[in-house]
């Protein structure tokens, strides 16, 4: 099996604690890390999966940035109070939409690279077996 | 003795008017000024006919080679009108660009809307403005917006992927792209 680490963007105290159930040692920048493990020859289908959903997030984000360039919904007062208050939960600022997604896309991003290192390890330590046999 | 002073106020409240009237004119003369460089800055010498209802003909065969590795264009719909995607191969490793084409939709409103933006430039390249912006740091992603007329627009947004992120900095890039677009608006 391969071991590796997946970053779990932790907000806070509330999230870290259920964080710190899947044996999560706190990272920096609030981030967590769980240890997880997969069988080998479904890695990179793990890996496909994982960027597949990378991909969703920079859609997302990128439909977000439209539907703020477009504004109000309508002309009429209340549309404008419910605009500020989209742009609050959209915003960049802890909690918001966008430093959420990107929070997430940081961390998705992080867990591919250390799938991908054990992979390689693993494959790695494969081949100087097999090697070793031979000789 | 009374007469004399007020003579001597009226005079001076007068003065006092007079000068208020040529402050206020004094005032109202640089904004008047803005506007106008505004509606030149309007009149860009680009337009969005061609490429309307085509919005992958907004970069051509040799520019999107220099996006690095993406797919062919997809053309779709966004909330502010015609878009074409060039979405990268991988993930991780190639970053995505898209440009959307903006008809009847009021400039000055969406830049109103963008104004916030933890990063908002507004300024001038060759006669076309570019009002870059991004709701984040300018890492992951950025945009620019090109003003063709009042209410004709191009909108370029990058989505910079991990690997690219040290040498391919998002407003930079939407920039580069944003002229790109540019060169294929004129005439």
């Amino acid at each position: 099996m391969l071991m590796f680490d997946a970053v779990v963007p932790v907000v806070a105290g509330a999230v870290a604690g259920a964080a710190a159930a899947g044996a999560a040692a706190a990272g920096a920048g609030g981030a967590g890390t769980a240890k997880f493990s997969v069988d080998p020859d479904q890695a990179q289908k793990m890996i496909d999966g994982l960027k597949q959903a990378v991909n969703k997030l920079v859609e997302l984000q990128k439909q977000g940035l439209m539907l703020k360039q477009s504004g109000a919904p309508g002309p009429d007062p209340y549309s404008g109070y419910a605009t500020l208050a989209m742009r609050q939960a959209a915003g960049d600022q802890p909690g918001g939409y966008v430093w959420a997604n990107d929070a997430a896309q940081k961390a998705l991003e992080q867990t591919i690279k250390n799938i991908e290192k054990a992979l390689a390890e693993y494959r790695g330590t494969d081949e100087a077996a097999q090697a070793a046999l031979k000789g | 003795m009374t007469a004399l002073l007020t003579v001597v106020l009226a005079i001076g409240v007068l003065a006092g008017c007079s000068d208020k009237t040529r402050g206020n004119a004094n005032t109202t003369a640089p904004t008047t000024g803005e506007q106008t460089s505004t509606s030149q800055g309007s009149s860009s010498g680009l337009s969005i006919a061609k490429v309307a209802s085509k919005p992958c003909d907004t970069l051509t065969a040799a520019q999107v080679a220099k996006l690095g590795t993406v797919a062919a264009g997809k053309a779709g719909t966004n909330v502010l009108g015609a878009e074409c995607e060039w979405k990268g191969n991988d993930a991780i490793k190639n970053s995505t660009y898209s440009v959307t084409v903006t008809e009847d939709k009021d400039v000055e409103d969406m830049v109103a809307n963008v104004k916030s933006s933890p990063i908002f430039q507004d300024k001038k390249s060759d006669g076309v403005r570019l009002i870059t912006n991004d709701g984040s740091d300018g890492t992951l992603h950025c945009s620019t917006i090109v003003e063709v007329s009042k209410t004709d627009s191009v909108t370029v947004y990058v989505a910079v992927a991990a690997d690219e992120r040290p040498a391919k900095p998002a407003c930079p890039e939407a920039e580069k792209v944003a002229k790109m677009v540019i060169e294929n608006l004129r005439g």
